[in-house]
């Protein structure tokens, strides 16, 4: 990416969150932009969505920082009113006539070696089209929609139904039956809780227990209050490139941190009650501290009445994995067998990127932890290539949305990437940072967890922004104890922030 | 307990102040003036939290190092 000023037209791939929020920036800036979407509808996840599926934090935390949901919009909101904001966001920012539906991008190449333009294939209804563009931003985020589909032995045998959660469209298609749930993320225990409805038995099996995130901490304070505050930022692991005081926290005070976080796993401990024991007399105490474990493949927020219905074994809950199928149901790696009717894998999505073509992956030095980006966008093998969506955090809306900022002001000139040695460099101390304590996963070079506010923080230095966004008389205590959220970054997102800063530091009390 | 508040203080006053000084350099930018009166006003809260809970960060930090002491042979929890 040698010179970014004489990128005019931009590739977008996706019509999803990130793409959505990079076609707004890059619009904003008079670029020519092309949306491919490989469905009829835009939305990406939000279209593909199962029975009941929706949001699994609190509305404030689920929404564009330049385009807030509606006061009304309930917590948790389903995928369907999501689905409608989204389009309602792509209209107001006139991204919607800049997409072209049932348009899947088949291969992206560089017809006249790095940093030449992109040449971009498509198909649309089996004919295939090309098109030229001087950059290409890939945002389908970490995975593609094929499902993950794990193959046990005696599948032929079974009698009964297997299907991905992506075809669970209703709670009728499991009404009456004895369902066994594979998966112990969010979409498992949507699943679950949605048989136990309407199901004869439900059942999950959970290979791995990890920590739960409860939406309110205590059954009071909501969870953004522990998890998305500066100082709950200071306590977890140490950042790549942590500040002095986060030093000082960590190793001065380090029995102090370790304490704290044997509280929360007390807290989460009573609170979930995960010291019950289940269907195979195991309880669902994870072995990784919290600490660490909450940066595992699986973090999510299950629904309350989730553990409610565990205890009460209207859901009977087993760990291990399946062996086998039987012909009457399902033979688990600890010898258990469970009669059931339909097996459903919430067992997540593959990684997709074929499109990219052989020797884009290879430079790209894609690996178990997937490919490894600088500042989660941009890879310096591949100029011209940005990635909006592969940075896996508590809050995705709003970090993709700085992310499609960040790379809107790059293209602007506003500031600039460092040499090609440099960003390199920068790639291989982020690999070697995460893979000294962040749990083993496909996508682990693109979790970042609570680490958003970090992360957030060094997008908005780049852009010569104040990382600082909380405003008034208590701002220090703020910035410590209040949680980050996408209404905090709106100036910024909305690309209005040095005009807004000068003004606050008009008026900001003189001492 | 009284000795104990003002042995919290005085840490509190010492980390405080180190905190401070670290919080007014981050904010602070050279030759906006602007800038620096901000860095003062948030070194002034820091400085001021750190009197107001020094004594309850030491209770805290006391009774974890104790903890972890007694949990670190077993790797409990490490």
């Amino acid at each position: 990416m040698a010179d970014v000023s004489s990128v005019r037209s931009v590739a977008i791939v996706g019509a999803g969150v990130a793409g959505l929020a990079t076609a707004r920036v890059l619009l904003q800036q008079d670029l020519d932009c092309t949306v491919f979407e490989r469905s009829s509808e835009l939305g990406g996840v939000w279209t593909v969505g199962y029975s009941n599926f929706g949001v699994q934090v609190q509305r404030e935390l689920y929404e564009f920082p330049d385009w807030p949901l509606s006061a009304d919009s309930p917590d948790f909101a389903p995928g369907p009113l999501i689905q409608s904001y989204l389009e309602d966001y792509a209209n107001h920012f006139g991204v919607a006539p800049r997409i072209r539906f049932n348009a899947e991008v088949t291969n992206i190449a560089e017809p006249d070696g790095p940093d030449s333009g992109w040449t971009v294939t498509w198909e649309d209804g089996g004919a295939a089209h090309s098109d030229e563009f001087d950059m290409v931003v890939v945002c389908i985020g970490l995975y593609s929609n094929k499902p993950h589909m794990p193959e046990f032995p005696g599948r032929d045998d079974f009698g009964g139904e297997v299907m991905h959660i992506s075809g669970l469209k209703s709670r009728d298609q499991l009404s009456g039956k004895r369902v066994c749930v594979l998966g112990y993320g969010k979409s498992a225990t949507d699943a679950a809780l949605e048989s136990a409805a309407v199901a004869a038995e439900t059942h999950i099996v959970v290979r791995e227990a990890h920590w739960p995130i409860p939406s309110r901490l205590a059954g009071i304070l909501p969870f953004k209050w522990g998890m998305l505050t500066r100082m709950a930022s200071t306590i977890i692991p140490p950042y790549q490139r942590p500040t002095g005081v986060e030093r000082v926290v960590h190793s001065l005070g380090k029995p102090l941190v370790w304490f704290y976080w044997r509280l929360v796993e007390l807290l989460l401990f009573v609170q979930c009650r995960l010291g019950s024991r289940f269907g195979s007399r195991v309880d669902l105490v994870p072995e990784q501290p919290v600490e660490i474990g909450g940066f595992s493949e699986a973090t999510m927020l299950p629904r309350p009445a989730f553990y409610r219905q565990l205890r009460q074994g209207v859901i009977q809950g087993h760990r291990g994995t399946i062996a086998e199928y039987t012909p009457a149901g399902v033979r688990l790696t600890g010898g258990a067998e469970l009669a059931v009717d339909v097996v459903v894998l919430a067992t997540g999505w593959e990684t997709d990127f074929g499109f990219l073509g052989v020797d884009l992956w290879r430079r790209l030095d894609a690996g178990d932890d997937g490919f490894y980006l600088y500042r989660h966008m941009l890879h310096p093998a591949a100029p011209g290539l940005a990635f909006i969506g592969r940075a896996s955090t508590v809050c995705s809306i709003l970090t993709y949305s700085l992310q499609a900022r960040w790379l809107g002001e790059l293209l602007k000139g506003s500031h600039r990437l460092p040499d090609a040695n440099a960003m390199a460099r920068e790639i291989a101390e982020m690999k070697a940072w995460k893979q000294s304590w962040m749990p083993p996963s496909a996508a682990r070079s693109a979790r970042l967890i609570i680490h958003m506010q970090h992360y957030h923080d060094e997008l908005l230095t780049d852009l010569g922004a104040s990382p600082l966004r909380k405003r008034g008389v208590f701002a220090p205590l703020k910035e410590l104890i209040f949680p980050y959220e996408p209404a905090d970054y709106g100036t910024i997102v909305s690309g209005e922030w040095e005009r807004q800063e000068a003004q606050m530091d008009r008026v900001e009390p003189s001492g | 307990m009284n000795s104990m508040l003002w042995a919290g203080t005085v840490v509190g006053a010492v980390l405080g102040l180190l905190h401070a000084g670290y919080v007014y350099r981050v904010v602070s930018v050279p030759g906006d003036a602007a800038a620096h009166a901000r860095a003062g006003y948030y070194a002034l809260w820091t400085l001021s939290l750190w009197l107001l809970f020094g004594t309850y960060v030491l209770v805290l930090w006391i009774i974890s190092v104790v903890a972890y002491t007694i949990a670190r042979p077993f790797r409990w929890r490490m």
